[in-house]
């Protein structure tokens, strides 16, 4: 008599909509699914009321408003600022909390599913305060914004969150979990067998049928950032979400995509936005930081750094 | 005998004296250590409360003092071009332990769990 073994359940999945984008979660073990769902969903509560943009009564609505004046904050806006703040200081600014006037004056200033696709007046950009203006103690979770200044936070928040259920969820679970909030996913837990298999394209939520590369992920974070989701029109001009806060205006148009494999959700997601900022200069200095990245020129042209497979396989 | 009684009154007088000093250093010292403990102990308390010290000042946020970009070309304008920080180097972005590899072809595909991409 031959020893069988256990067939090995595949991953389950559950979507749905938050944070004005969508949220996947993949449980290798399918019993753990309401475990992990439920985390999930408490984890998204929590971040949308620290860290909205578009909610009167978040933390950071609250913090923006009293510019000019300390405030004190929760745990959980400390922590997401702690990670915008370091985002900012390891890209020289690149990534810059301090954007929140810029998106509005590029006409991001409501939920992007009320914000009109186009319109004729132009844009008067407006650059950021800079982050380096940000008065914040960690310690006491006290933070003064200069007057006129505002914070947003949305792409770093978001891969915090992402972080944060996957970590939490696989605890609770007891499983292997992969956890996507608009397309930055983050691991945790034990990794199936055969690893996530992650399709890159420009859009999260591209169709099955959509060609673009099939990676493996074994750990850790999956970013990518891009310019043609999210995206509006201005005064003639093609707009989106990623702001040079040097400038206050839409980077110049190098990189249509950038994805970036790290250690976390959140270095990936500071790292591709970064990369999107610095144009021509993303991929050099992607590669000096040793993040595996693959990059998409406008028109179409694929660079990959630090170890990204080639694509010689694209399903 | 009046130069008896004077000589008695002026011993009172000094034992009297001795004792309103005494007592007046007493209240001194336990004035100054009163204080003194006052300060100490309103300093750690304030440090221990979020929000309410007055000792931890808020300081700007700072960053790590060398640049983050490869080609050595100076900062851009705006918010990356402010004076060097003060705080310790931020931990730096990690790579991840297993860089992402090519999906398996030569056995059966795996089916895709996910898609990264813009949102």
């Amino acid at each position: 008599m031959t020893a069988q073994a256990e067939p090995v359940a595949a991953p389950v999945r559950s979507v749905f909509p938050a944070l004005g984008t969508t949220a996947v979660l993949l449980v290798a073990d399918p019993a753990a699914l309401g475990t992990a769902r439920a985390v999930l969903v408490d984890e998204l509560a929590a971040i949308d009321a620290a860290c909205s943009r578009f909610r009167p009564d978040s933390e950071l609505s609250r913090a923006n408003a009293a510019a000019g004046s300390p405030v004190t904050v929760g745990p959980l806006f400390a922590e997401a600022l702690d990670g915008a703040l370091r985002a900012a200081a390891l890209t020289d600014g690149a990534v810059d909390p301090t954007v929140g006037p810029s998106l509005v004056a590029l006409g991001y200033g409501r939920t992007f599913a009320s914000v009109r696709p186009e319109a004729v007046a132009p844009v008067q950009p407006v650059r950021a305060r800079g982050w380096r203006g940000v008065e914040w103690d960690a310690r006491t979770r006290r933070l003064r914004l200069p007057a006129g200044t505002a914070l947003d936070l949305g792409a770093t928040a978001k891969a915090l969150a992402a972080d944060r259920a996957a970590s939490r969820a696989a605890h609770a679970a007891g499983c292997g979990v992969l956890v996507g909030l608009g397309g930055d996913l983050s691991i945790a837990g034990a990794v199936p067998e055969q690893g996530w298999q992650v399709r890159v394209a420009d859009h999260h939520a591209a169709p099955p049928g959509v060609p673009g590369p099939v990676v493996t992920l074994r750990g850790g974070g999956l970013a990518t950032s891009g310019t043609t989701v999210r995206a509006w029109r201005r005064g003639g001009r093609a707009l989106h979400h990623i702001v040079d806060p040097a400038t206050g205006d839409v980077p110049a148009p190098v990189w249509r995509t950038v994805s970036v494999a790290a250690a976390s959700c959140l270095d990936a997601n500071t790292a591709s936005t970064a990369a999107i900022v610095l144009g021509e200069r993303g991929a050099a200095w992607l590669a000096a930081a040793g993040l595996p990245a693959r990059l998409v020129r406008t028109g179409g042209t694929v660079v990959t750094v630090s170890g990204w497979p080639t694509e010689s396989d694209p399903r | 005998m009046p130069h008896t009684d004077r000589a008695r009154d002026a011993g009172s007088a000094r034992r009297r004296d001795r004792g309103l000093r005494r007592v007046k250093l007493t209240t001194v010292a336990i004035g100054v250590t009163a204080a003194a403990g006052s300060v100490a102990l309103g300093a750690g308390y304030a440090t221990a409360l979020p929000g309410a010290s007055s000792v931890g000042t808020p300081h700007p946020a700072t960053a790590p003092p060398s640049r983050t970009s490869s080609d050595g070309s100076a900062p851009a304008a705006g918010g990356r071009t402010s004076p060097a920080p003060r705080s310790a180097p931020s931990t730096p972005l990690q790579p991840p332990t297993q860089a992402p590899a090519a999906a398996p072809t030569t056995q059966a595909p795996q089916p895709v769990h996910t898609t990264s991409g813009g949102s």
